[in-house]
């Protein structure tokens, strides 16, 4: 599992201290056994950017009381990003209507150094990013901290997560899948997390 | 043969044979043009496109994906060696390593025996390997033809040899134009020769890394259509980069070309210079109106503090603003002012002009446009008696400002490209340049010239040996400071393509018919 999480350049620490269940890898076969658990601490509301240059605070702005997935990414980046990416733009056809009103798809860079707006909003675009979609960088420090709360950060961004979170934030509940596996069943994913109400204790799908 | 080729070495030395070695290895690994079969796979390999243009499309699971968004390079690296990221591990895929004799045997366990092109096909749509094995799922299962499939292969068997263009055995060749005919003769000549000389000069020093250095120059045409057809044939031929390209007119449309072509340009001699770098291949050297402009602005700011009601500026030139609107728009929002005023000059409204920002006590005018424009104009403000600051840009400048009245003096700002000459690199220019017997003219023309081949120079010693026209982009994207003693430092990076911001605002002095850090004051009254 640590080799696992290393592989996927998690921060096997975080693992350890900040959930009390495994989380376990996802693979398109295994969709039904992803794991709904409460959210581990709370999302920092950092100052960030969005694609179009506009200042934001991440939880206040793109998160609170929504329901989001969220993916992490670099435009410099060639090797699982483009799939990353066209699994976004898959969802937001799969999502239809719903996208911008009912969920929202957040894509963070994880080289906000080199990550301008203008980077994010060309990027974005090669996959047909809607309102709906938002891609973000910033300082690096400040996203860093968000990136940490979701065990994605990673020592170099060649070793970014290519996990997708989804997260439901008035139900107080997360969920990690695979972000390259099936889109179908990424999509109900998102749907069982639409309509997820507000646990205290850890559910395990069988 | 082999007796032969021994004593040989004996009476010519080891040194001389090993100099020959050096001769004859690079050879081998540079195998001469692809064929057709073969191009149209690199096409496939580095574009995702077939030989015709089509779009070869492919599912990841039930994703469908684009070859265009992710290229075989684009995993599988420019050399096809693969590379790891994310924990994901696209692998070597040259043909030497498929077809190897003993099959592979892969970290997860699953083994298979060689590829061969029909089971390298299969792999390709069916994502299963020689023994039936399923592929990585990242790896996508491709839409494609034989044919296709037969290119790609093809292609594969040549990408270890394969070289950018331009790149050969003993040299690398770049290419450049200028106008050699018209009004702009003398500069585009001044740009010709100065790069031949210093390419001249490197190769005798040994070129880089053993190669010689050729300069393919393409003398440009009469008007902006001719001079992109000389410059399209001119990045078709095999050039791996262009050199300070000079054409007056004709630089975005350049500077399009040359991304599309994927045609790393280093110096392009430009006024004007985009500052967002919307072009990933086109480096500038120094800053355009755009930045000159956003100089000015904060100068003005600065030095006068004064109220932006009494600044307003004079458009005499609208294609001229239609390319620094943006620049001084974003620096009015840097300094947190408002936009000032704006006042279209045409032939006959001047003298009304004068009268209403005169009557307005118009402190501060920032003038779009060239000396030409601005003479009339300025004869008009001084008959009314009027005397703003005037804040121009330097290189529209001919000597016609000096005939200013004698009321604008110490009125009168413009703003150039800052030059950093350091005191050794002048006299080795100056001796350059006589060593070479070319006259010193057109000073700012040759300095860019020379300092553009300086960039590109260095660019390519760092990228190595195996040079490609990815790696020369690196290469210039990890430029910082660089000192071509005639310059400020060059920087530029993954976002910045113009080597130096600075500008250097200099007042008019019309008593002495110079430009000066500091003026004297009007002798005039007020």
């Amino acid at each position: 599992m640590a080799i696992v999480g290393l592989a996927l350049g998690w921060n096997v620490s975080t693992l350890a201290s900040a959930q009390p269940v495994p989380v376990r890898r996802q693979s398109a076969e295994s969709a039904k056994h992803s794991m709904a658990e409460a959210a581990p601490a709370p999302i920092p509301d950092v100052k960030a950017l969005d694609q179009n240059g506009k200042a934001l605070h991440f939880y206040s702005d793109l998160v609170r009381g929504k329901v989001v997935a969220i993916n992490f990414v670099y435009t410099t980046c060639t090797t699982i990003c483009p799939p990353l990416g066209a699994t976004f733009g898959k969802l937001q056809k799969n999502l239809g209507a719903r996208l911008g009103k009912d969920v929202f798809l957040i894509s963070i860079s994880v080289d906000p150094a080199t990550d301008t707006p203008e980077r994010l909003r060309a990027w974005g675009a090669q996959f047909g990013a809607k309102p709906g979609w938002t891609l973000v960088t910033g300082d690096k420090a400040e996203l860093n901290r968000v990136l940490r709360v979701f065990g994605a950060d990673a020592a170099s961004p060649e070793n970014h997560s290519p996990l997708v979170l989804i997260v439901n934030d008035r139900a107080v509940r997360w969920k990690r899948v695979y972000g390259l596996g099936s889109t179908s069943a990424l999509t109900r994913s998102i749907e069982e997390m639409m309509n997820a109400s507000s646990v205290n204790a850890l559910e395990r799908h069988q | 043969m082999l007796l032969h080729f021994i004593d040989i070495l004996r009476r010519t030395g080891w040194r001389a044979a090993a100099m020959c070695l050096l001769y004859v290895l690079p050879g081998a690994l540079f195998a001469g043009p692809l064929t057709q079969q073969e191009a149209c796979g690199r096409k496939i390999y580095f574009q995702g496109t077939t030989c015709t243009g089509k779009e070869i499309k492919g599912f990841v699971g039930d994703l469908e994906v684009s070859a265009k968004l992710q290229p075989c390079a684009s995993c599988h690296g420019a050399d096809g060696k693969g590379r790891v990221e994310s924990g994901e591990a696209p692998g070597d895929i040259t043909w030497q390593y498929l077809s190897v004799a003993y099959g592979h045997m892969h970290a997860n366990g699953r083994k298979h025996a060689a590829f061969t092109p029909a089971l390298f096909e299969r792999a390709l749509t069916t994502g299963r390997d020689p023994a039936g094995g399923k592929l990585s799922r990242l790896m996508p299962r491709f839409r494609m033809s034989s044919a296709s499939s037969a290119e790609l292969a093809a292609y594969l068997k040549r990408i270890s040899t394969d070289t950018d263009p331009g790149v050969e055995a003993a040299s690398i060749t770049v290419g450049s134009l200028a106008p050699l005919q018209g009004d702009n003769a003398e500069a585009g000549s001044a740009v010709k020769t100065v790069l031949t000389a210093y390419f001249d000069d490197l190769n005798q020093r040994g070129g880089i890394y053993g190669r010689r250095i050729v300069l393919r120059f393409a003398e440009s045409g009469a008007d902006s259509v001719t001079t992109l057809k000389i410059a399209k044939r001119l990045t078709t031929t095999p050039v791996l980069a262009l050199v300070a390209p000079f054409v007056p007119g004709s630089e975005q449309k350049l500077a399009a070309l040359a991304e599309s072509n994927h045609t790393p340009t280093v110096g392009l001699l430009a006024l004007s210079v985009p500052s967002e770098p919307a072009n990933r291949q086109v480096f500038y050297l120094l800053p355009g109106f755009q930045q000159l402009e956003q100089e000015l602005v904060r100068f003005a700011a600065v030095r006068e503090k004064a109220a932006m009601e009494k600044t307003v500026v004079v458009i005499a030139d609208d294609k001229l603003q239609t390319d620094v609107a943006a620049a001084m728009q974003a620096t009015w929002k840097e300094l947190s002012v408002d936009k000032p005023r704006e006042f279209v000059l045409s032939k006959t409204n001047g003298v009304e002009i004068v009268r209403e920002l005169h009557s307005q006590g118009i402190e501060k005018v920032f003038f779009v446009g060239d000396g030409e424009q601005l003479l009339p104009w300025i004869q008009a403000a001084d008959r009314a008696e009027w005397a703003p600051r005037v804040f121009l840009l330097g290189p529209l400048l001919d000597g016609e400002i000096f005939a200013a009245p004698a009321r604008f003096q110490g009125r009168i700002f413009a703003a150039y490209p800052q030059l950093q000459p350091e005191v050794g690199a002048v006299d080795q220019f100056d001796d350059f340049l006589q060593r070479h017997k070319l006259a010193s003219d057109h000073r700012l023309v040759q300095i860019s010239a020379y300092c553009a081949a300086k960039v590109l120079e260095d660019a390519l010693t760092r990228a190595g040996k195996n040079v490609t026209r990815e790696k020369l982009i690196l290469s210039l994207e990890q430029m910082r400071d660089y000192k071509t003693g005639l310059l400020p430092g060059i920087t530029f990076g993954v976002n910045r393509r113009v080597g130096s911001f600075k500008a250097e605002i200099v007042c008019v002095d019309l008593a002495s018919h110079s430009f000066q850090t500091e003026c004297g004051k009007s002798q005039s009254p007020e």
